[in-house]
């Protein structure tokens, strides 16, 4: 056999072993499922302001979900303060996104300072916050980090998903906040908890 | 001519920095198409509709590939033309190159915030770096290089969007990210892994298909440089034989003109002693008609397109004058018919051509005993006929078709002898034929039109 053909061999064996691979880890994941914990009683109660930490697309999925689970909602990825009024549940999707900062015009730190004044009307008006994340643990960096942070200590009930808490990080603040806390497979797994807040 | 590389060497790696710095901003400057990508996702999750994400994927894979082949074709230009290619080895020159392009990504990120795909972008610069070193060390084409280079940066993108390869830590940055998500939300993790391949596997393969080809096509093209060089030599060699031929030429003239100078060399010594007017008066008639011979015989050779009213028996005797006759292994028949018309030609330049296919006939060959050469002129309706047949071992067919190119020879010649008989012959309105069969012989028949197929006047200006 020539020398060509054996390397073509090997080179499609090696994307194909790849391939079965990735294949594998990720059902491995999706048979590791973890027993999703829906909250006991409903915490939340409409209407709902649907806003965004760190301006990644995520939030549009969780707007999504809440309009599919008919959760009255108003949706401000860059909700003030003054959007809190007649407002009874906060929801934060965290995930931070350079380029979405840079599309609405604001920075790491704006996004901060817009944070916790959010959350100081939120306490100011007893409203109940939620935070929802649902990026990977890649994703989960410093700015991320940062940004859960601020918000999970005025949080009440937190979803995460398993990948992220890899190395304990969401699991680890839930527990010192004594908050309420789920983890998720992925995405997917999501509308449950979420109903499970109002509902 | 060095200082002029010199220049154009500089100017090559001012490019390559140009490219290197419209890679770093480009981001900067196309800020709005990739707002345009996260805007195409936030429609794919509000309408659930996947399309959006595969037209996504592509805007995002594209843009990607553009910077990437700009900074790659940038630092290939600085590479190369720095010098560092000459005072470096190929290994380390390798992994500074490669070192300089993830540097110059991470600085692009920093510049313009735009994350970067570090596994895939690898990955692909690898096989770029694999491809540059085949097909540029042998086309030097930066057009080339680009359009496979772009292929290659083009299809490694794909690989971004694929949540089979998430674990490999592929597709990590903000947009995949958001693409593989928003993918997953509304169910569509396969689609996403199928473009994936359906994008990456051909333009893989197209990448390397137009490697093989652009190399092979250089090298054909180097092949047909050589081959026009060998032409080229050939054409200066036949050039070469050919000045040999007319140096011949030249030599069997000036002997021809030796006749003629004895005559009058003679008859002026007679000249000198002779009392009788009618005597001298003869003497100088043929001193005359000895220089008119010699002009003619100049002219004949200076002018191809002169002509001359000619006695077919004195263009034989001349012949026959030429001819070397001393091998008693050869012998010539002569078979000269009577009332042989007269012609219209070169008469050196035609004694020349007759004598080339003679010589040929006497060098060829034999497997008799002894060669047997028949020269039949005879008339013929509207002109003469010449025949010239030998007993030689005469011409393989496939052989035959090729004799009239010139150089072509079968004996060791400069195969210079037929072509100019051809055109002599051609060129006095003549024509000729040759047929062969191995080991019997050849025959060689010549036709030259009699002077009654030329008008008075037609004669007139051409001499």
């Amino acid at each position: 056999m020539e020398k060509k053909t054996i390397k073509i061999i090997i080179i499609i064996a090696a994307i194909v072993i790849l391939t079965l691979n990735g294949a594998i880890i990720e059902k491995k994941r999706e048979g590791n499922v973890y027993s999703l914990p829906s909250l006991p009683k409903p915490i939340a109660k409409e209407y709902v302001l649907i806003t965004s930490a760190g301006q990644s697309t995520d939030a549009y999925i969780v707007n999504d979900i809440a309009n599919k689970l008919m959760i009255h909602n108003y949706f401000m990825p860059q909700a003030k303060e003054n959007n809190l009024e007649s407002v009874n549940t906060l929801v934060f999707v965290v995930g931070y996104s350079e380029l979405g900062e840079k599309l609405h015009g604001t920075s790491y730190e704006d996004e901060k300072k817009r944070i916790v004044k959010l959350l100081e009307k939120s306490v100011e008006e007893n409203l109940v916050v939620i935070t929802i994340y649902i990026g990977g643990k890649q994703q989960l960096e410093e700015n991320t980090k940062g940004l859960l942070s601020l918000i999970i200590p005025n949080t009440d009930y937190l979803i995460g998903t398993k990948e992220a808490n890899g190395d304990g990080f969401l699991s680890d603040q839930a527990k010192n906040n004594k908050i309420s806390f789920t983890l998720i497979n992925g995405v997917n797994d999501l509308s449950e908890p979420f109903a499970s807040a109002f509902r | 001519m060095i200082k002029k590389e010199i220049i154009y060497n500089k100017f090559l790696m001012l490019n390559g920095i140009l490219l290197i710095l419209f890679g770093l901003f480009f981001p900067l400057i196309i800020q709005n198409a990739w707002f345009n990508i996260i805007f195409t996702i936030r429609n794919a999750i509000s309408v659930g509709d996947s399309g959006h994400l595969i037209l996504a994927s592509a805007s995002m894979s594209f843009l990607y590939a553009i910077q990437s082949t700009c900074i790659f074709l940038g630092a290939i230009l600085v590479t190369y033309y720095t010098g560092l290619k000459m005072t470096l080895s190929k290994f380390k020159l390798t992994i500074i190159f490669l070192f300089a392009i993830i540097f110059f990504h991470i600085a692009n990120h920093m510049i313009s915030d735009l994350p970067w795909e570090p596994v895939s972008t690898t990955l692909a610069l690898v096989i770029a770096l694999f491809i540059v070193d085949k097909l540029f060390g042998e086309t030097n084409s930066l057009l080339q290089v680009s359009i496979v280079i772009i292929q290659v940066f083009f299809a490694f993108q794909w690989l971004n969007i694929m949540p089979l390869f998430s674990v490999y830590h592929i597709g990590q940055s903000d947009i995949p990210y958001s693409i593989k998500t928003a993918g997953l939300y509304l169910h569509a993790g396969s689609v996403l892994n199928f473009t994936g391949f359906a994008f990456f596997l051909p333009f893989i393969c197209s990448a390397f298909i137009t490697t093989t080809l652009f190399i092979s096509y250089t090298r054909n093209i180097g092949m047909m440089k050589d081959n026009y060089e060998k032409e080229r030599e050939i054409q200066t060699m036949k050039a070469k034989a050919l000045e040999s031929r007319i140096y011949k030429e030249v030599k069997s003239l000036v002997h021809d003109l030796k006749t003629p100078l004895v005559t009058i060399k003679g008859l002026n010594s007679l000249l000198a002693v002779s009392r009788d007017s009618e005597k001298l008066e003869e003497y100088s008639g043929r001193i005359d008609s000895s220089v008119d011979k010699m002009s003619e015989m100049i002219s004949s050779f200076l002018y191809e397109a002169s002509r001359q009213k000619l006695n077919t028996l004195d263009l034989v005797s001349y012949i026959r004058a030429q001819l070397p006759l001393e091998d008693d292994t050869i012998k010539i028949e002569l078979k000269i018919a009577e009332n042989l018309p007269d012609i219209y030609v070169n008469k050196i330049r035609m004694a020349r051509a007759i004598i080339n296919i003679l010589e040929n006939a006497i060098i060829v060959p034999c497997t008799k005993p002894y060669k047997h050469i028949i020269f039949e002129v005879k008339p013929m309706y509207k002109g003469l006929y010449i025949m010239i047949e030998d007993n030689g071992i005469g011409i393989e067919e496939e052989n035959l078709q090729r004799i009239w190119e010139l150089g072509f020879s079968t004996n060791n010649t400069s195969g210079l002898g037929l072509t100019f008989a051809k055109q002599v012959i051609e060129d006095n309105e003549g024509t000729i034929g040759i047929l062969s069969q191995v080991n019997k012989g050849t025959v060689a028949t010549i036709f030259l039109p009699s002077i009654d197929n030329f008008s008075d006047r037609a004669i007139s200006e051409r001499i």
